[in-house]
């Protein structure tokens, strides 16, 4: 008789464990470690927990999950007013499907088109979309943006311009340029060299002192900037990494071939340096993801600022733990999403490679 | 217009890099339609000669005329070269992220600004010539080195050159597919297409050159018909030469 694929993989998983005595001890000293941690960990997020009412039902046993279902709307938009979040879920929906558009579309002049709409239009787009002010929508000033849906638009926008600025660094640094080289190696370096921390506090306090336009004087709009050059120091050290790896080779058959400096990078280098960096592309916005968090240093009530805003009130003042895992677990969820997404896209190139 | 009658017209070349000379007052012409063949020891200047003729490398004297244009520090001139020379490489040097068609198809849409369709018809042909049609939508990586050398010959003749390069096209392939490649030169050698190709393939060379020439420590020691080469071949350099090959 056959047994199920199921049971089957089981059986393979667990009977190594416990083949021999030594396996079987070994693994029964494991179980009881785990069991010694999990259970105790289950019984509180899960058993004595709380899921409905409000702060007056949770207890110290258990976690109080009431606390992020009574502030959900809060830890997503953070204090943007309730009667226009709209604005906010149009921008994220639109930046969604650009994006997914200048991955999936077929015509890669449409692709490059869609991205050079999300890259140079949407910050602005966005911008006056959450601030308001024209065509007739109220203003709601930056200090009222937030939540987990300001740190996803924040990176996706800031990490998508970050890719084409440090594309633009890599090629312009290994291109031998002289001077334009130099100044690339510079920033690049200064950039490397500093705290994401301290950059961001430069862009909040520092920089006010150079600029006067009523542009620079929006404190987010330097901290998408200061965010953006910092992501594309490493996003050009990626992608350089990329364009070293090919072979002298393929650039003197593409030359030999009569196509010129710019058609030989755009079909026949950056294709594949895009593709052997992509590993470590993926990887720097994953990191990047998690650094928007960061905001929340420089008074900026992303999710985490606004997760330590709303476990400031009394009444949910002992349920902050709950709050930071919620968000941790949202995160691991976003970035293993991201490396999935990355596994595939790797596995598609490995087909010519 | 004797110059326009030249396909290649080097003269007094020179090349030295830290001291070494790697090419030595080299001079060599060859006629439109013609077939040459480049050989000599290795690290004897060959394919740095041959890479000379469509400015893959530099050279510190003498001129270089490649169908009537001379090739200087202009960029263009080297374009313009370019733009009427093929060249295979050792390597096959295929683009590994395109498939066989469109390797071919490539530069026929960005510098002959083709439409997909002509050039697609145009690529076909030549696969076709080469014998690997059927392997048109692979990947460079799924064929032998032999399929990928055809590959890369089909990827030049496209461009319809007048004057084709090979460096050692049969180099890196494994013994049993070096003839599947000779073949091919042989039957594109038929369509009276100048074509100039450094190999050790002395076999190969004999049917197929019109000409040969000797390089030896940057020098050219030997430019002679291809019959007189084999029959006298006097000089000591190349007999110690073919022997060293007939050993191999």
């Amino acid at each position: 008789m056959k047994m199920p694929k199921i049971i089957r993989k089981l059986y393979q998983v667990i009977n190594p464990c416990f083949n021999t005595r030594i396996n079987a001890l070994i693994s029964c000293v494991w179980l009881l470690m785990a069991a010694f941690l999990l259970v105790p960990i289950i019984k509180w997020a899960m058993v004595e927990s709380v899921w409905s009412g409000n702060s007056a039902n949770c207890s110290p046993n258990g976690a109080c999950w009431v606390y992020v279902r009574e502030n959900i709307r809060h830890l997503l938009y953070g204090l943007y007013p309730a009667d226009q979040v709209w604005r906010v879920n149009v921008l994220c929906f639109m930046v969604v499907i650009q994006l997914l558009l200048s991955w999936l579309l077929p015509s890669v002049k449409l692709r490059i088109a869609v991205a050079a709409v999300l890259v140079i239009g949407m910050p602005v787009i966005s911008y006056y979309t959450a601030y308001g002010g024209v065509v007739g929508l109220p203003i709601v000033p930056s200090q009222y943006w937030g939540g987990l849906l300001f740190n996803l638009l924040f990176s996706a926008l800031s990490i998508s311009n970050a890719f084409v600025i440090g594309l633009l660094c890599a090629l312009i640094r290994e291109k031998h340029w002289g001077l334009y080289s130099g100044i690339v190696k510079i920033y690049i370096n200064i950039i490397r060299g500093l705290p994401l921390v301290s950059l961001l506090f430069f862009a909040t306090l520092v920089l006010p002192y150079f600029f006067f336009n009523a542009q620079a004087s929006v404190k987010i709009i330097r901290l998408f900037w200061m965010f953006t050059f910092f992501g594309a120091a490493y996003m050009a050290e990626a992608i350089r990494g990329g364009l070293q790896s090919i072979a002298p080779g393929q650039k003197e058959a593409a030359q030999v071939l009569g196509l010129s400096e710019y058609q030989m990078t755009l079909t026949v280098i950056l294709p594949q340096a895009l593709d052997i960096a992509l590993p470590s592309i993926m990887n720097l916005v994953i990191a990047l993801l998690k650094d928007s968090t960061l905001l929340s240093t420089v008074a900026v009530l992303d999710i985490v600022g606004m997760m330590q805003a709303t476990s400031a009130r009394v009444e949910w003042m002992p349920y902050a733990v709950e709050g930071y895992l919620m968000i941790g677990f949202v995160f691991w969820l976003l970035c293993y999403g991201l490396s999935r997404i990355s596994d595939r896209v790797e596995r598609q190139v490995k087909v010519f490679r | 217009m004797v110059q326009m009658r030249k396909a290649v017209d080097v003269r007094h070349v020179s090349k030295e890099i830290d001291g070494n000379k790697i090419l030595d007052k080299v001079s060599l012409k060859v006629e439109r339609g013609e077939r040459v063949v480049i050989c000599g020891p290795s690290g004897s200047g060959k394919t740095t000669l041959i890479r000379c003729l469509n400015g893959l490398s530099t050279f510190s004297t003498g001129s270089v005329t490649v169908l009537g244009v001379r090739i200087s520090s202009d960029p263009q001139s080297i374009l313009n070269v370019r733009e009427k020379t093929g060249m295979c490489f050792q390597d096959f040097n295929l683009f590994p992220h395109l498939t066989i068609l469109e390797n071919c198809t490539l530069a026929l849409r960005h510098v002959r600004k083709m439409s997909d369709e002509k050039a697609i018809e145009m690529a076909r042909h030549y696969l076709d010539r080469v014998k690997i049609i059927d392997q048109a939508n692979k990947y460079p990586i799924a064929l032998s080195g032999g399929q990928q050398q055809r590959a890369a010959i089909a990827r030049a003749l496209c461009m319809e050159p007048e004057l084709m390069l090979f460096d050692e096209p049969t180099s890196a392939l494994d013994p049993e597919m070096v003839s599947e490649v000779l073949s091919v030169l042989s039957e594109i050698a038929n369509s009276g297409m100048t074509m100039i190709c450094v190999t050790h393939e002395m076999r190969f060379a004999r049917k197929f050159a019109d000409r040969m020439v000797m390089l030896d420590e940057g020098k050219v020691v030997i430019n002679t018909d291809t019959k007189d080469f084999f029959k006298t071949a006097d000089n000591p350099r190349v007999k110690a030469f073919l022997r060293l090959l007939d050993r191999r």
